[in-house]
C-alpha cells in the first residue's frame, strides 16, 4: 500500500493533536514545529564551566554532548502486534582529549551538578598539568542534508500499524509455503547539542525510521528465511518513497526461492555480487582498515599506503555522509564536523581515511566528518557512514553472461573483518550457482571468506546500477549506515565455504 | 524501592489490571591502557526504568531515564494509551512471585575503593606480560578491563520483588603477533563475578597470546573432508545459534531447526546441554529472570536427545509448559526476551590429547570468523584459523579456509566431547570433535 499523499497528510494531521506523545517530542515540535533547544537542558553559562573543567589538568580539547530521543517502536509477529514499546532517553557525555587519549563520563539527564561531576572524571585523563584554554562560543549551523516534512512523532500510531499490518498481509499472500511473517518497526527523534572548547556550539535534530521484515518459508521440512530492511533519516514521508508491501514480497521471495536451494560449492571461484547491502562486502573488507584509529595505532593493512595502488583500476570506494536522507547520514558527526563526501580509493588508489577529531589530529590530516557515537554513553570513535562502490562501466548482464562458472550473491547477511590481517567473513542468505554464463540453482549454507586487499584488486567489473543497503555496523558501538555497491565481479580471491 | 512502588502504584491507579516496574542502576568504570600509558577511562553510573502495562489483556512498554515526576506520570499515561492500541493476546501475563534460592555470590564490591591508578598499573602490567611473552609480539592495541556494579529492582503487581545487585569484571589483551610479513591478533579477554575469579595476568596472557604464536602465518590446505576439533576458544560459534535453536518461542514459530524435535535423538549420544542460570558465582548467574520468575538449571539436550527448550512465562504458557526463568534484558530499556544464562556443552570423557593422536586427517580450531551454526536449518559455515593435524601430530597453522557441515552430519558426527570446559565467558565449551567436515579452501 502506497500511500497517497494528500491522504497521509489529511490523516496524520487529523491525530497529531491526540496523539500520546511525551513531553519531550511535544516541546520539540511546538513553536516553529521543529524548533530545537526548547527543552531545558544546559545553559551556556554552565556549558563553558563544565568545558573549563573538562580542560583543569590539561587536554587538547574538551567536549560536552548533549542528546534526548524519543522512541516509538512495534512489533508485529504472527499477525497481531506482539509488543508496543515507547522510550525517552536523555544524557550528557563529557570528555577531554589529549593525544590519542580519551577520558570519557556520562550522566543520565541534564543535572548540572552531575555533568561537572562527569567533567572532572574525564579530565584525569590528561596529566600535563597544564590548564587547557576555553575559546569563546561560535554558533555554527548544520548542513541540511537531512529533510523532514512530516515528523515521524506526528504520526499517529494506528497509522504506522497499518502500513505495518498491509505489508504483513502481503508477505503472507505471496505463497502458502510462508509461515511467518515478522516486522519490526522503529522510529525515533534525536536531538543533539555539541559543545567544544575549541569554540564549536552546534545542535539538530535527526529522525530515523528503520522496518525489518523476516519472512520464515518452508516445505517438507526444509526452512528458510528470507529478509527486508528499510531504512532513512527522514521523516514519515519516506513512506511515500518505498513501498513497504513491495518489500514483504521480496523478503518472502527469497525465503520461497531458497526452500529449493542445493548445498553450495566450496573452494575459490568468481563471486558476482548484485548491488545494495552486497556491498557491506567493501565496507568490512576494506572500510574498517581505512578507519583513522586502526590506522594511527599501525593495526590497519592499509596504513602508510595513501598514493599507492591499492585496488584494480575499476575501484572507486567513497564514504559520502551527505547523501540525503540516507540512513548513514550526518548533517554533523557527533563532534560536530560537517558531514561530506571522502573519496577513500580513486581508481585504484589509495586517497585517504576517515578521521574524528583525533585520529586526524595524530596523522596530521583534516578531519573527514566520521567521528561517531552510539548515544550519549559513548565516546565518539572514526566510523563509516555511506560507503559504497562507485558505478563502473560494465552492464550486469554482461558481467554474468561473461562468467563461465561462479556464485551469484544476491543477498549476504552480516559479516565481520580483523582488521589486523584483514582477514573477513560473511554469511550468504541468498545465492545461485553461474553456470555457463546463466544464472542457475539457487545454494544455501555458504560463508565468504578472503582478504579484503586481495579482493580489492581482483575487481574485474563494475555496472553502473549502484545501490545503497541499510545495515547497523558494530565496532564496541553500534552506529546505523548504509553500504553499497553497483553489481561487481570479484574473479578471485574469495573463498566460498559450502558442503557440496 | 519506595520509588519503584509509586511507580506500580501510579500503573494501578491509572487502571492497568496488572503491571510490572523493572529499573536498573549501575556503576560502571573501564579504563584501557596502550603503550604503556592510559588510553582511555570512562566512568559513569548509568541507570533507568521500564514500565510494562497490561489492560483487557494488552500490553505495552515504557521505559525512561528521566525520573521526574511529571515524566514518569507521562510515560504511565503514554503505556496505557499504547496498550490500548495494541491487540489483546490473552497469554501475555504477569508471572506470580515462585521460590527463590540460595544466595549465588555474584555481588563482589571489593575494587570499588582501590585507586585508579593501581588499576593502571595492573594493566600496565598485563600490557608489558602480553609483549615480553615472544620475540615475535611486536605490537600493542591495548589492555582493558571494566568493572560494573548493578542493582536490579524487578516488582509486579502479583506480588514478586526481585531485588538484587550482581557485578561484572572484564579484563581484555589485545596484540599483535608478526611473522614474515603476516599478522595475527593475540587477543581475548575474560569475565567474573568476582575479581579475584579471574585468571592472574600471566595466564590470561599464556591463554590469549599464546594462540596467536600458534595461528600467525596459517595457509590454506587443500579442500574435502577433514576431522574437526572445535577447542574452547570458540564456544560462540556453535552456542550462539544453538541458543536461538533452542529458544521455545524460535520453536513454536518454526525458526528453529529443532522445532518439533522435542524427544528426538537428533545428536550423538554424547551431545549434553545445560542452562544452568544458578551456578554460584556464574557469569551469567542470577537469582530471578527479568520477570522475577526463580532462576533454574535447565537440561536441554541429554545423551543427544532434546529435552526442553527455553521458555519465559507468556512463550511457557502457549506451549503448555512452564516458564524457565529464561526471561533477559539486555539493559532497562530492552523487552525481556527469551535468553541463555550459563549456557554450555556439558564436558565429557574424552581427552584432547587422544583426539589429538587419533586423528588422521584433521584441523583443530581455534579462531572462528563468521555466525557458525545457523540456527534456523542447523548448517554450520564459517571461516577459521586452526592447526593442522596430520597421523596424530600437529603439523602447521591453517589460514583462509572455510568449513562446513550440515546438521545431520555436525551433530550426529559429534565424535568426541572431551573435559577441558573452562567458565570465562557466559558460553562455554569443552573440546568437541567433529568427524565429517567440508573444508573449503
Amino acid at each position: 500500500m502506497k500511500i497517497d499523499r494528500r491522504e497521509f497528510l489529511k490523516s496524520t494531521a487529523a491525530i497529531s493533536a491526540g496523539a500520546a506523545l511525551y513531553p519531550g517530542i511535544m516541546s520539540i515540535l511546538s513553536g516553529s514545529g521543529c524548533s530545537p533547544g526548547v527543552r531545558r537542558d544546559l545553559d551556556e553559562d554552565q556549558i563553558a564551566a563544565i568545558l573549563e573543567k573538562g580542560l583543569s589538568k590539561g587536554g587538547d580539547f574538551s567536549e560536552v554532548y548533549i542528546e534526548e530521543i524519543s522512541s516509538t517502536s512495534f512489533d508485529m509477529s504472527e499477525g497481531s502486534f506482539a509488543r508496543a514499546t515507547v522510550g525517552v532517553s536523555q544524557g550528557i557525555g563529557v570528555r577531554t582529549a589529549e593525544g590519542p587519549k580519551n577520558g570519557y563520563a556520562y550522566i543520565n539527564g541534564f543535572d548540572y551538578r552531575e555533568a561537572m561531576a562527569a567533567a572532572e572524571a574525564s579530565a584525569y585523563i590528561s596529566a600535563s598539568g597544564e590548564m587547557g584554554e576555553v575559546a569563546s562560543p561560535a554558533k555554527k549551523s548544520p548542513a541540511g542534508y537531512i529533510t523532514i516534512e512530516v515528523p515521524v512523532s506526528d504520526v499517529a500510531e494506528t497509522v504506522k500499524m497499518d502500513l505495518i499490518q498491509s505489508a504483513e498481509q502481503a508477505g503472507r499472500d505471496f505463497s502458502p509455503l510462508v509461515k511467518q511473517v515478522d516486522i519490526e518497526y522503529y522510529d525515533h527523534m534525536k536531538r543533539r547539542k555539541i559543545a567544544n572548547s575549541n569554540g564549536l556550539r552546534i545542535e539538530n535534530e535527526i529522525p530515523l525510521i528503520w522496518v525489518v521484515i523476516n519472512v520464515l518459508a518452508e516445505k517438507n521440512g526444509v526452512r528458510h528465511r528470507g529478509r527486508k530492511r528499510l531504512s532513512a533519516h527522514q521523516g514519515f514521508e519516506f513512506f511515500e518513497l518505498i513501498d513497504l508491501e513491495e518489500a514483504a514480497r521480496a523478503a518472502a521471495n527469497e525465503a520461497v526461492t531458497m526452500l529449493e536451494a542445493r548445498p553450495a560449492p566450496s573452494g575459490k571461484m568468481p563471486v558476482v555480487l548484485y548491488p545494495g547491502w552486497g556491498g557491506v562486502l567493501m565496507h568490512e573488507a576494506v572500510g574498517h582498515g581505512l578507519e583513522g584509529d586502526a590506522v594511527f595505532r599501525g593495526a590497519s593493512i592499509f596504513a602508510g599506503k595513501i598514493g599507492e595502488k591499492v585496488a584494480s583500476d575499476l575501484v572507486t570506494l567513497v564514504d559520502d555522509s551527505s547523501w540525503p536522507n540516507a540512513r548513514g547520514t550526518t548533517d554533523f558527526d557527533d563532534e560536530g564536523t560537517p558531514g561530506q563526501r571522502n573519496v577513500l580509493i580513486e581508481n585504484g588508489i589509495l586517497k585517504g581515511y576517515m578521521h574524528d577529531l583525533i585520529s586526524a589530529r595524530l596523522l596530521n590530516a583534516s578531519p573527514t566528518g566520521n567521528g561517531r557515537r552510539e548515544s550519549y554513553r559513548h565516546f565518539p570513535i572514526p566510523r563509516m557512514t555511506n560507503t559504497f562502490l562507485e558505478n563502473g562501466n560494465a552492464k550486469r548482464e554482461d558481467i554474468i553472461a561473461e562468467t563461465a562458472s561462479g556464485l551469484f550473491v544476491k543477498a549476504l547477511s552480516g559479516g565481520s573483518v580483523d582488521t589486523t590481517t584483514g582477514e573477513f567473513n560473511f554469511e550468504v542468505r541468498e545465492a545461485y550457482l553461474i553456470e555457463n554464463g546463466k544464472i542457475t540453482s539457487p545454494v544455501s549454507g555458504a560463508s565468504l571468506i578472503g582478504k579484503g586487499i586481495d579482493v580489492l584488486s581482483n575487481i574485474d567489473a563494475i555496472a553502473g546500477d549502484l545501490e545503497l543497503g541499510v545495515g547497523i555496523c558494530g565496532k564496541g558501538q553500534w552506529v546505523p549506515v548504509t553500504s553499497g555497491q553497483p553489481t561487481a565481479r570479484v574473479a578471485t580471491g574469495i573463498t566460498v565455504g559450502g558442503t557440496a | 524501592m519506595e520509588f519503584t512502588e509509586k511507580i506500580l502504584d501510579k500503573c494501578l491507579d491509572a487502571g492497568a489490571d496488572s503491571a510490572e516496574v523493572f529499573s536498573l542502576n549501575q556503576k560502571k568504570l573501564s579504563l584501557t591502557v596502550r603503550e604503556g600509558r592510559l588510553e582511555t577511562i570512562q566512568k559513569s553510573t548509568p541507570g533507568g526504568l521500564a514500565v510494562r502495562f497490561f489492560k483487557d489483556n494488552k500490553t505495552a512498554f515504557a521505559h525512561t531515564t528521566d525520573l521526574s515526576e511529571k515524566s514518569v506520570n507521562e510515560m504511565v499515561r503514554t503505556t496505557k494509551n499504547m496498550a490500548a492500541k495494541t491487540e489483546p493476546d490473552e497469554l501475555a501475563v504477569l508471572p506470580d512471585p515462585g521460590q527463590y534460592g540460595r544466595d549465588l555470590d555474584i555481588f563482589d564490591d571489593s575494587r570499588a575503593n582501590i585507586p585508579t591508578e593501581a588499576k593502571i598499573a595492573y594493566l600496565v602490567n598485563l600490557e608489558k606480560l602480553a609483549m615480553d611473552y615472544d620475540i615475535l609480539i611486536d605490537k600493542s592495541k591495548g589492555a582493558w578491563c571494566s568493572e560494573v556494579l548493578s542493582e536490579i529492582e524487578l516488582l509486579n503487581s502479583n506480588g514478586i520483588k526481585s531485588i538484587y545487585k550482581s557485578s561484572h569484571y572484564n579484563v581484555g589483551i589485545s596484540v599483535i603477533a608478526s611473522k614474515n610479513g603476516n599478522m595475527f591478533p593475540g587477543e581475548g579477554f575474560i569475565s567474573a563475578r568476582h575479581f579475584s575469579d579471574l585468571l592472574p595476568a600471566e595466564k590470561i596472557v599464556d591463554r590469549y597470546v599464546s594462540r596467536a604464536l600458534r595461528l600467525v602465518g596459517g595457509t590454506p590446505v587443500s579442500g574435502g573432508d577433514y576431522e574437526i576439533i572445535f577447542t574452547p576458544y570458540v564456544p560462540y560459534t556453535i552456542m550462539w545459534g544453538l541458543g536461538f535453536a533452542l529458544n521455545g518461542e524460535n520453536a513454536l514459530k518454526g525458526t528453529s531447526f529443532l522445532a518439533g524435535k522435542k524427544g528426538e535423538a537428533f545428536a550423538d549420544s554424547k551431545l549434553n546441554v545445560y542452562d544452568d542460570a544458578i551456578k554460584p558465582r556464574g557469569v551469567s548467574s542470577r537469582p530471578a529472570d527479568h520477570e522475577g520468575v526463580p532462576s533454574q538449571n535447565n537440561k536441554l539436550v541429554e545423551n543427544g536427545v532434546l529435552t526442553g527448550y527455553l521458555y519465559d512465562t507468556r512463550t511457557a504458557a502457549r506451549a503448555g509448559e512452564k516458564s524457565t526463568g529464561s526471561a533477559i534484558r539486555d539493559d532497562y530499556n530492552a523487552n525481556p526476551e527469551i535468553s541463555p544464562s550459563n549456557f554450555y556443552i556439558a564436558p565429557g570423557d574424552d581427552k584432547t590429547d587422544d583426539v589429538i593422536k587419533s586423528c588422521k586427517k584433521g584441523i583443530m580450531v581455534e579462531a572462528v570468523h563468521g555466525w557458525g551454526l545457523n540456527s534456523v536449518n542447523g548448517q554450520y559455515s564459517a571461516g577459521i584459523n586452526g592447526i593442522l593435524v596430520r597421523n596424530g601430530k600437529m603439523v602447521k597453522p591453517v589460514a583462509n579456509v572455510t568449513v562446513a557441515a550440515n546438521a545431520e552430519d555436525f551433530f550426529k558426527g559429534i565424535g568426541a566431547v572431551c573435559d577441558d570446559i573452562t567458565f570465562y565467558h557466559g558460553f562455554s565449551l569443552p573440546t568437541i570433535m567433529i568427524k565429517k567436515m567440508k573444508v573449503g579452501a
